[in-house]
């Protein structure tokens, strides 16, 4: 890559770091592994940046790159999540002024949710993205991204109870 | 505020939460791609060099093969095991000539000392094109109008046995007769094609005639051979023609055939046979075959 690409690269890197770690994040539940699947998001990104010649599509480039990283990886055997029809324990709610237990409660009932609706889920609510971008960054149709998110509410209620309709943005 | 407002304003708010500081930077992001794209180049060149790797290995091997397929196989069908015809290999499946029933049944040589088979041919028609029909009272070309010695000779040595080193390589007289190359393999050429245009000279009506079938037989260097399906005023059957080279031990000859025997100039042997295609047959070209040795020996 020439340094004129490295240098633009750079400056993408340097704006949109922190965004796409906070949607990992929010994908898998975990610092950690959000930072690896940003770092394997960028990495990409920088191996088909000469590739990529929409600049503007790059947020949904990474978008798409960034969820299929994290599916793909709830799907490996030894990351494999389980479901049970009944979830074991309901998330204990805090109280909703606080704000950082809000935080925590809903980080902890999105990993109740399934990785596919999780992710129609983080887009539509954390990323606003509409019906159709999240059926183009997920590559289905947009009746599926409907479903999903009903299912994925339904999944997030079920884990939090009320708790979801007490919750309150924080801060 | 709608639901769906709520819904996001909570995740931006989870969103939010105190983030730690990231495990990766700008140059972590840079040698990473650096080093998978170096590897998957590295990979793609190993495959490279592994296709050509096949390619040229194949390309060196299918020709050696194909050689050495060619040396120790006579062009012709493999018409069955050494032997004389009749013996024992009517029944192989590899004897794509005449049907058994047609073979000369007389013969029983043992393979070491009968290796060159003339092909059955017996009894089938003149090939298409062939023209011999008639043509038997024709003199030779170029030779000395002796056609009309023919004397059947009952024994001429012909072959030697398996194993022997390879004799010395024939020498070529002075004539106009095209020189017999030395051999491509260890194995002698059973259709020597240089032969075969001095046969031809000598015998001209048996010229375009279709290769008899041989043995598979590995026999020295330094021997040729011609085994042609003959056809001559009706009678059918194989010409051969053996040249061995001096010092080379000679073979049984061929039963229930014509056979003539003569010194070459380079001090070898030249012995021409013709055998009929089927048993009380007359033996095509029998009353020529004396001549043909005559005008081989000098050119050989």
């Amino acid at each position: 890559m020439d340094e004129a690409s490295e240098r633009e690269f750079a400056e993408y890197f340097r704006a949109r770091q922190d965004a796409v770690r906070r949607t990992a994040y929010l994908l898998c539940g975990d610092w950690h592994r959000a930072d690896d699947h940003a770092q394997s998001a960028f990495v990409a990104l920088h191996r088909h940046w000469r590739k990529i010649r929409d600049k503007a599509a790059l947020d949904a480039w990474m978008r798409r790159t960034l969820v299929r990283a994290v599916v793909d990886e709830s799907r490996r055997p030894w990351r494999r999540e389980r479901f049970t029809a009944d979830p074991a324990d309901k998330v204990s709610v805090p109280s909703a002024t606080d704000a950082v237990a809000t935080r925590h409660v809903l980080v902890d009932g999105l990993k109740t949710v399934p990785p596919r609706q999780r992710a129609v889920l983080v887009l539509r609510y954390l990323e606003g993205l509409d019906v159709a971008a999240t059926a183009a960054a997920l590559g289905c149709s947009e009746g599926t991204v409907k479903s999903q998110t009903a299912h994925g509410l339904a999944a997030l209620r079920a884990s939090l109870g009320d708790a979801l309709d007490d919750l309150r943005p924080a801060g | 505020m709608t639901d769906d407002d709520n819904i996001a304003a909570l995740f931006r708010a989870a969103a939010a939460d105190t983030a730690p500081p990231p495990a990766f930077g700008h140059d972590d992001v840079v040698v990473a791609s650096n080093r998978i794209t170096a590897r998957r180049t590295m990979m793609v060149r190993g495959a490279l060099g592994v296709l050509v790797l096949v390619g040229i290995g194949g390309g060196i091997a299918i020709p050696m093969a194909t050689s050495q397929d060619s040396a120790t196989t006579a062009s012709a069908p493999y018409a069955g095991d050494a032997g004389a015809p009749g013996s024992a290999q009517d029944g192989s499946p590899y004897a794509y000539g005449p049907p058994p029933a047609e073979r000369d049944a007389t013969g029983g040589a043992p393979a070491e000392a009968a290796p060159v088979v003339p092909a059955p041919g017996a009894g089938q028609d003149p090939a298409p094109g062939q023209g011999q029909a008639g043509q038997a009272g024709e003199p030779l070309a170029g030779g000395s109008g002796q056609s009309d010695d023919a004397q059947p000779e009952s024994k001429a040595p012909e072959e030697q046995p398996d194993g022997q080193p390879a004799p010395d390589e024939p020498r070529i007289a002075s004539g106009g007769a095209q020189p017999l190359g030395p051999g491509t393999s260890e194995c002698a050429d059973r259709q020597d094609p240089a032969l075969r245009s001095i046969v031809e000279e000598a015998l001209p009506e048996v010229r375009g005639a279709p290769e008899a079938a041989t043995t598979m037989e590995c026999r020295p260097r330094g021997e040729r051979g011609v085994n042609l399906e003959v056809a001559d005023s009706g009678a059918t059957g194989v010409l051969s023609v053996v040249y061995l080279p001096p010092g080379a031990p000679g073979g049984h000859d061929p039963d229930g055939g014509v056979v003539a025997r003569r010194e070459t100039t380079s001090r070898g042997t030249v012995t021409v046979s013709v055998r009929p295609g089927r048993p009380g047959a007359r033996a095509p070209f029998d009353n020529r075959v004396d001549a043909v040795a005559e005008y081989l020996a000098p050119r050989l």
